[in-house]
């Protein structure tokens, strides 16, 4: 086995000028614009770049809650387009409806008396329960 | 005969940039030339060889400010491209003796009946050579760049030493 720290000095020297010549074959190689390699940003600018898309995102969601809320501060809820409210009161099964028995007729059990002060009442309190 | 000094192979170039780009472009016009160099001399082909050296450069770029040694990282990036590239080309020669294909040689192309036997080496062990008698690197250096351990790279530069001189001896 070569040692080394013992290489004859004709090979080395042969060695070493084949070589030389070898990477001479591209001695008329001259560089490009380095801008071509620099095609994306290193990476402490795509985390700034991902930090300010991240705020803006929030900056919109708190401009969106902000507007959704009512001068009062109630929050608006907003109603899915599949959802559309209806003044119809909702239609219980057929059996808790007429408990006795589909067609049967019962009384509510309120008088006409008891309803009356009661649309009364509404129309004298107003919303926040004062008169 | 003409003096086998060191080459200039990349170290760590003396940056005083401002902006990383500017970083970057220094070091791109300094060190470009030496490791398209140092690539031809590993794989033997000038084409190969400048886009092994592009490709380590856009990585870098990737990752610049990360990099504590530009010049090191580019060093390995463009070895090892250079060795990947030689395993790749070794497989389509195979594939095109295969295939009875004759690949056209230029006339005017510099030859040195010495680069049959470079390009018979494996490819670690050439990579080797290059880095020892071309770039002139220490075994320590060697051994950082082809990522292998010391003992390794001694066996490796040994072997192919010993496989080298028996061929120009004959």
């Amino acid at each position: 086995m070569i040692d080394l720290d013992d290489i004859d000095p004709a090979i080395e020297s042969r060695l070493r000028s084949s070589l030389l010549a070898r990477a001479d074959l591209a001695s008329g190689v001259t560089g490009p614009d380095p801008a071509l390699f620099r095609t994306s940003a290193p990476r402490r600018v795509r985390r700034r770049n991902a930090l300010l898309v991240a705020a803006a995102i929030a900056l919109v969601i708190a401009g969106l809650a902000v507007l959704l809320r009512s001068p009062d501060g109630r929050r608006v809820d907003v109603v899915p387009a599949t959802t559309v409210p209806t003044t119809a009161e909702d239609v219980a099964f057929v059996l808790d409806r007429w408990p006795a028995g589909f067609g049967a007729v019962e009384s509510a059990g309120i008088d006409d008396e008891d309803l009356s002060n009661g649309v009364e009442d509404r129309r004298v309190l107003g919303r926040d329960g004062n008169a | 005969m003409e003096p086998l000094t060191a080459h200039s192979i990349p170290g760590e170039p003396s940056v005083e940039a401002t902006t990383p780009e500017r970083a970057f472009d220094a070091v791109f016009a300094a060190e470009y030339v030496p490791l398209v160099r140092l690539a031809t001399a590993v794989c033997g082909d000038v084409g190969v060889a400048e886009e092994v050296t592009q490709e380590a450069f856009t990585s870098a770029w990737r990752r610049w400010d990360r990099l504590d040694r530009p010049g090191a990282y580019l060093r390995r990036a463009v070895t090892n491209g250079a060795i990947d590239a030689t395993r790749r080309r070794g497989r389509s020669d195979r594939r095109q003796r295969d295939l009875r294909v004759v690949t056209p040689v230029t006339a005017d192309a510099p030859t040195d009946p010495l680069w049959d036997l470079i390009d018979a080496l494996p490819d670690v062990r050439r990579a080797v050579v290059v880095l020892r008698f071309y770039a002139d690197l220490t075994i320590p250096e060697i051994a950082e760049i082809v990522e292998r351990p010391l003992n390794t790279v001694k066996t490796d530069l040994r072997r192919a030493l010993s496989t080298l001189s028996k061929e120009l001896s004959e």
